[in-house]
């Protein structure tokens, strides 16, 4: 009765003594539906793996609804955590009749004592755990990538107005009243500043009297925001012109007013500070500093447990930003607007969160003068490479002159393109689809994706060939709708996010969606009424937990310091419960692909 | 009240037939002063034994052994007591390399007081269980009464009957085999995957486990 199944993790790292050892060393225990394995503050004695039930993690001070923390099913493990713990935090429950293998604690230590690789396993997996729990706990508040993407008027204060005739005491008595250190006067039409420091100096070093009315000592020189700028804005523009609060502004009126103090809460950890560097770099060297951190600040994101939509908003926008800073320190700005540098493929959708390669292409408006646009180009793909982003191996970049021309060149293309409807003219298309604008006049671009609407929207022809891509690489789930499991791993990309992202991106044609970002060409199709909200929904989080699991393995290859990435992720080092999503965000994949043959008629192709 | 006490002291010894009955009861007596007399006092705990035995009868009888404790929750696999019993000399060694392989034993002892001692006082006076347990006990009885005087004068469960009876109650048409693994699967636990002892003690552990539980959610 003691046939333990030792052919998997983590019994693989033991050798056939130590694995002996645990034949001999282990009892059995039965329990009951509902019955309490391992109570919440119970001393861990020893270690369990099931061999046939069900067993779930509860953590009771959660609320009912989401106290389920974690599944355990036949050949998993629990219980090990708690011994190294010294007493278990969770409550494990049997949520059907289980049959448990129960390793004492004795000789759980004295297997990490002898193998150390098995202890390791469980560490990770300790950590791995408190990660899972602080992406569920950022779920629910505020996530810091929200911080980053904090608009001004998420953090105005209301403005504290006076008349300019008031006099000082009343002004004293009001900034008491209202708990505010600055006040707003108006006179003229125009807007004053009044700050403690102002009223103080007044006071004591001019000659003012309490009768004083307040104009006198009020500035008029004022830095002023919108409301819709980003918050680091604000903050870069009070380091730039040294003063401790800003007026926010829209459209001539008065809105409200920020201050240093109430920005600087928002930022309370270091590896924010890349994007403010980012926007106050003044020379190629200062950009490339902060370019070169941008990994840093996805591990904070990701180890803080930020949802990845965010994160991935965030990246977009500071990738953006480097891109536009380099354009506009390498191109004149004589040609800025009669000329669009547009990114493409995934730097395009804004999901692109390490720097991959580089897809981008210029467009010149037809009239144009720029005879020197070939050595300005090339030497911006150069700046590029140098910032980190490395050059395309495809040669979709603005040095090739194939992907510089003008609208009508471009338009010219596009015509090609949709008439040939071979491998390369469909990929083409596909990658011009995801353009997006980050330098120069993005009319431009506007006017080109128009066209490519009009050329291919309506050609049912062009969608079908277009969608078939979508199929090409079989989803890794079994005939019995389980996952594969081979020894290398599955290709989430070709499996998973390609799907998703193709498919996506042929509706989004067909129904002339200006969106780029695959999670807001979703939104729009749900909106459109083309996808039924909840299958939209699905489809995002599917592709977001795709994403994830590959941006891990892409960060784990970051610290390796190998070239090489891979999207490579191995089925059998996942947790059970990351298993499970994955299979159904498969399951997911497979639906939506069987959606595509039926509406684009690929069943035969 | 003494009453009562008395009913308790003897309460093992009401299982089985009168022959047996008498037998116990003057084993008992004879085993006062011995060091075993402990063995015959009834017993209060929790926990039961779960036996196997696997005999292979020639002039020298080749006995292979597996005692497993258990209580309510957990089927201690870790100590169990597993060896073949044979007279190492004179048995015969190809059946000896039998049963070692296939019953999963890897210690052979020969059939002394000392081992056979050995083995009772590993059993104590906690009751046995096992899968028709009064087949199995024969021959392990008479190697005990042989060297030590006695049989194992512990009460006694046999699971097969617990098994019928708990079946018979569910389908009283049903047909009933006395084979352990139709059982197990019958109750949905997980199948023997040798025909070891220990598996086999370990087996009728669970399913004696499991089939309390039934006659408990049935009161």
């Amino acid at each position: 009765m003691v046939e333990v199944e030792l052919s998997q993790l983590p019994f693989t790292l033991l050798d056939e003594e130590g694995r002996d050892y645990v034949r001999r060393g282990v009892d059995l225990a039965y329990f009951d539906r509902d019955e309490i394995i391992l109570e919440t503050g119970q001393a861990g004695e020893s270690m369990f793996l099931i061999h046939k039930g069900e067993v779930a993690e509860i953590d009771p001070t959660l609320p009912a609804s989401s106290a389920r923390i974690g599944h355990y099913t036949a050949g998993d493990l629990f219980g090990a955590i708690s011994i190294l713990n010294g007493k278990s935090r969770y409550r494990f429950q049997a949520e059907q009749e289980s049959l448990c293998y129960i390793m004492p604690k004795a000789l759980f230590m004295q297997l990490c004592r002898h193998y150390p690789d098995f202890e390791n396993f469980f560490k990770q997996t300790l950590s791995h755990k408190t990660r899972l729990l602080s992406e569920k706990r950022a779920e629910g508040g505020v996530t810091m990538a929200g911080f980053m993407l904090a608009k001004v008027s998420e953090c105005m204060r209301e403005p504290l107005l006076m008349e300019a005739t008031a006099d000082i005491a009343s002004a004293v008595a009001q900034l008491n009243d209202s708990h505010a250190d600055s006040l707003l006067v108006n006179t003229h039409g125009k807007h004053g500043m009044v700050t403690k420091t102002d009223l103080l100096n007044g006071l004591v070093l001019g000659n003012c009297t309490n009768a004083t009315p307040v104009e006198e000592v009020a500035h008029f020189s004022l830095v002023t925001v919108t409301p819709d700028q980003y918050l680091f804005e604000a903050l870069v523009l009070m380091t730039r012109h040294k003063v401790a609060r800003v007026v926010v502004v829209e459209q001539e009126a008065l809105k409200g007013v920020v201050e240093l103090t109430d920005v600087l809460s928002y930022f309370s950890s270091r590896s924010y500070v890349v994007s403010l560097q980012i926007e106050q770099a003044n020379d190629l060297d200062a950009l490339a500093t902060a370019s070169h951190r941008t990994p840093e600040l996805v591990k904070a994101l990701m180890a803080q447990g930020v949802k990845l939509r965010f994160a991935m908003d965030l990246l977009a926008a500071l990738n953006g930003r480097i891109m536009s800073k380099a354009w506009s320190f390498t191109v004149d700005e004589a040609h800025h607007n009669d000329s669009c540098m547009m990114v493409m493929g995934s730097e395009g959708r804004g999901e692109q969160i390490l720097k991959t390669d580089q897809d981008n292409g210029l467009i010149l408006a037809d009239d144009t003068q720029w005879p020197d646009v070939a050595e300005q180009m090339q030497t911006l793909t150069k700046t590029l490479i140098q910032l980190g982003y490395p050059p395309c191996p495809g040669n979709i970049m603005v040095s090739n002159p194939e992907w510089v021309g003008t609208v009508s060149q471009w338009k010219k293309n596009i015509v090609k393109w949709a008439s040939a409807r071979d491998g390369d003219s469909l990929m083409k298309l596909a990658i011009l689809l995801d353009a997006h604008a980050v330098g120069g006049n993005p009319t431009l671009l506007e006017s080109v994706r128009e066209e490519l609407f009009e050329r291919c929207s309506r050609d049912e022809l062009l969608l079908s060939y277009f969608a078939r891509t979508a199929l090409r690489f079989s989803t890794p789930l079994t005939l019995f709708g389980s996952l594969k499991k081979p020894q290398h791993g599955i290709d989430i990309k070709k499996g998973g996010i390609f799907p998703i992202v193709h498919g996506v991106r042929t509706m989004a044609l067909e129904r002339r969606i200006k969106a780029t970002s695959t999670l807001d060409r979703l939104d729009a199709l749900a909106t459109d009424g083309r996808l039924d909200r909840r299958f939209a929904d699905d489809l995002g989080e599917a592709l977001a937990l795709f994403t994830e699991l590959r941006l891990k393995q892409q960060l784990q290859e970051l610290d390796g310091a190998s070239d090489t990435r891979t999207n490579r992720v191995v089925v059998q080092e996942l947790s059970s419960l990351e298993r499970d999503l994955l299979r159904e965000a498969m399951h997911i994949v497979k639906d939506f692909k069987q959606r595509l043959s039926h509406r684009y008629h690929l069943e035969y192709s | 009240m003494s009453g009562m006490r008395w009913l308790d002291r003897h309460v093992s010894l009401f299982s089985g037939s009168l022959r047996t009955l008498l037998q116990r009861e003057s084993d008992r007596r004879r085993c006062v002063g011995s060091p075993y007399a402990w063995l015959f006092q009834p017993y209060m705990g929790e926990e039961q034994v779960a036996l196997a035995c696997y005999a292979s009868a020639s002039e020298h009888p080749v006995i292979s052994v597996a005692a497993v404790v258990l209580n309510q929750r957990h089927v201690q696999t870790s100590r169990a007591w597993v060896a073949t019993i044979a007279n190492t000399r004179s048995a015969n060694s190809a059946m000896l390399r039998r049963h070692h392989q296939v019953y999963g034993t890897t210690v052979a002892l020969s059939p002394s007081a000392e081992n056979l001692g050995a083995l009772a006082e590993f059993i104590g006076n906690r009751p046995l269980i096992g899968w028709q347990i009064e087949r199995s006990l024969d021959q392990l009885n008479m190697l005990f009464k042989e060297e030590l005087g006695f049989g194992l004068p512990n009460a006694q469960v046999d699971v097969a009957k617990l098994h019928h009876r708990q079946l018979r109650r569910l389908h009283p048409q049903v047909d009933v085999s006395n084979d352990l693994g139709e059982a197990l699967e019958r109750w949905q636990l997980p199948a023997m995957n040798s025909h070891g002892v220990l598996s086999e003690a370990a087996a009728s552990a669970l399913l004696y486990i499991r089939l309390q539980r039934e006659t408990a959610q049935v009161a």
